[in-house]
């Protein structure tokens, strides 16, 4: 471990020491997806992960056998192969807040700690000159000319429709946005055949 | 490279969302993907189920069999609404309510499934009381509050979705009532004919026996739990095909095992004009498959029924509320996560308890909370296809024609059957 790590990083590596320390706080990425428990030198994982995290985590844990624990226990561990395919569908979420520094805040958010891959993320205010359609799709037109004469901002991130649940999920729990709505997925830019 | 892979890559694309994710199935990842669902669909009949069942096949015969062939599209079709809302929005069904429509709308149509909901519980806490009755001879009533208990604190304390796999194969022994239907030796010609052609009847005991039938079979809890479920396990909209098979086998098997339900009763409680007014008289319908132990067969299985269905009850009651108020939610959550959607689930538990308590008679507790969802149930029908039929809500997985037609005749069947109850009822009073 050196000076050049990540903010993500530094709360796994300070949440494995909690977990270690005996702590049960929720995991910095995965939240409640995941749950860690020592008992009798046995480092208990259970919860749903993706398969490559579920690995990840696995292999991590193991290291730290020998080290403060006598082995891990991972049979609670579900790692999910996901059924459904990025670059099919995507989703464009839209997310109200107080003011566009709360929404801008919810969006470092989302792209620095949570680690999402937007495919475009963008916040608008009151004072935005003209509505960007290639991000609000038509019929939520209104619902966002509304928010701005409530004096909200508006966070808008589209992402792939695979990463949508995830992001719902944290603008409406965690960056506690107002309100939040999910469009209707559509194609992938890429499975567009005018694109 | 699979389809959606080729698609992705490929040339010739359709522009349609919807289209892109229709996966052919062969027969094999049809029977993998029904698997679940017939496991899941064992459990849809909770112990109000089979009693209501049981009351209907022992009080009419196999008058209303027809109506659960009519009803078994319509349950598939509300169901499969339900999962792909959830898919389509990213979120469950009080909280697409209450921001469609709006807390005035949402409120209490989430209410009303809550408190059938409770009232449901209650009733069968009743019969889990019962059917231990059965087993040990100890009086119902004093297996109510250690039951509510135990099952409250596994539901908010240990991981109840680990559990439920396992309570899942207590409720495989109601399979036997498909067994006991065919050695009860009934007259398969009438069974047949009350099946394909309806017998329909405006006496006030037929039309709350219908209505307890529609109740129970497309009942409102379901609706929350499938959508929340689609949520907890982010399952999305590219698995809608195989999501369909999955509800299709479900709901066909958990029809198919309320008919032999009614047929068996039919057969062993009817012809002998024979009344259920405890557990025991329910029992009874199994006895021409397993003789002397079909209390035995039958206390088991409505005590796995109780034990699946009463956390889902609980839950469900907990994701209509949380979703109102915009609480975080969710069975996989830690208590200290979501305190007050589990606070829900506990006072949920309560309050069933005392109604538990202080009702005298399970099985008419378990009957009249059917009827209760069956006059709610149409109410968050109408809700729903109006949410699925909405193309700005759903893009291009909006309703169909075929899905707009089955959901609304269901809506339509449940409705006339509501007026007429409650118009009878005003005219000549409520059956005894």
């Amino acid at each position: 471990m050196n000076g050049e790590q990540t903010p993500d990083a530094v709360a796994i590596d300070a949440w494995w020491n909690a977990v270690l320390a005996g702590g049960d706080e929720p995991h910095p990425i995965y939240g409640d997806d995941l749950k860690v428990s020592i008992r009798h030198g046995v480092l208990r994982l259970a919860g749903t992960l993706p398969t490559e995290d579920g690995e990840e985590l696995l292999k991590r844990a193991e290291a730290f056998v020998g080290h403060g624990i006598d082995a891990v226990d991972p049979k609670r561990l579900k790692r999910l192969k996901s059924t459904e395919k990025a670059g099919i569908l995507e989703q464009t979420l839209i997310a109200g807040f107080r003011n566009r520094d709360v929404a801008e805040i919810a969006g470092r958010y989302l792209v620095g700690i949570r680690r999402l891959k937007a495919k475009a993320l963008e916040v608008l205010g009151s004072g935005q000159a003209a509505m960007p359609r290639r991000l609000v799709p038509e019929d939520f037109v209104s619902r966002v000319e509304k928010a701005f004469a409530d004096g909200e901002a508006v966070l808008v991130v589209r992402v792939d429709e695979t990463e949508a649940f995830k992001v719902r999920e944290m603008l409406a729990e965690d960056t506690r946005s107002r309100w939040t709505v999910a469009t209707p997925p559509t194609p992938a830019a890429k499975a567009r055949p005018d694109v | 490279m699979s389809e959606l892979q080729s698609r992705a890559s490929g040339k010739a694309h359709p522009a349609n969302a919807r289209d892109l994710t229709k996966q052919p199935l062969s027969w094999r990842e049809k029977v993998r993907a029904a698997g679940p669902g017939l496991i899941t669909g064992g459990a849809d009949n909770d112990p109000a189920g089979i009693a209501t069942y049981s009351i209907v096949g022992a009080s009419v015969g196999y008058a209303q069999n027809w109506l659960l062939l009519l009803s078994t599209p319509m349950l598939i079709v509300i169901q499969q609404m339900s999962a792909k809302v959830a898919n389509v929005t990213k979120t469950d069904l009080a909280t697409l309510l209450r921001t469609t429509f709006g807390t005035r709308v949402a409120t209490p149509a989430v209410l009303l499934m809550v408190i059938a909901n409770v009232i449901t519980m209650g009733a069968d806490l009743l019969a889990m009381g019962a059917a231990f009755e059965l087993l040990t001879g100890v009086k119902f009533i004093y297996w109510v509050v250690p039951l509510a208990a135990v099952m409250a604190i596994v539901t908010i304390f240990t991981d109840y979705k680990v559990l439920s796999k396992y309570l899942l194969w207590l409720v495989a022994v109601f399979a036997t009532y498909i067994l006991a239907a065919f050695l009860s030796r009934p007259n398969w010609g009438a069974v047949l004919r009350s099946t394909v052609v309806p017998q329909i009847s405006l006496s006030p005991d037929y039309l709350l026996g219908a209505v307890g039938l529609l109740g129970t079979t497309i009942t409102p809890y379901l609706f929350f739990w499938q959508a929340s479920g689609e949520i907890e396990e982010r399952r999305g909209v590219q698995g809608i095909s195989r999501r369909n098979v999955d509800i299709t086998a479900g709901m066909v098997w958990s029809n198919l095992t309320a008919f032999s339900i009614l047929v068996a009763t039919g057969a062993v409680l009817y012809s002998h004009h024979t009344t259920i007014k405890t557990a025991a008289d329910a029992a009874r319908a199994l006895e021409p498959f397993a003789g002397k132990y079909a209390t035995v067969l039958f206390a088991v299985g409505v005590i796995g029924a109780g034990l699946l269905a009463i956390p889902v009850l609980a839950a469900s009651a907990a994701f209509g509320v949380a979703g109102l108020a915009g609480w975080r939610r969710g069975l996989g959550r830690h208590a200290k996560n979501a305190p007050q959607f589990y606070v829900v689930i506990g006072v949920a538990f309560l309050i069933a308890m005392e109604l538990a308590v202080s009702s005298v008679n399970p099985i008419k507790a378990l009957f009249y909370s059917q009827v209760l969802d069956g006059l709610i149930a149409p109410v968050l029908v109408v809700l729903l296809l109006i949410l699925t039929s909405s193309r700005k809500l759903m893009g291009d997985f909006v309703n169909g024609i075929t899905t707009k037609v089955i959901g609304w005749a269901a809506a339509g069947v449940m409705i006339l059957a509501d007026v007429a109850l409650i118009y009878q009822i005003a005219t000549k009073g409520l059956p005894g």
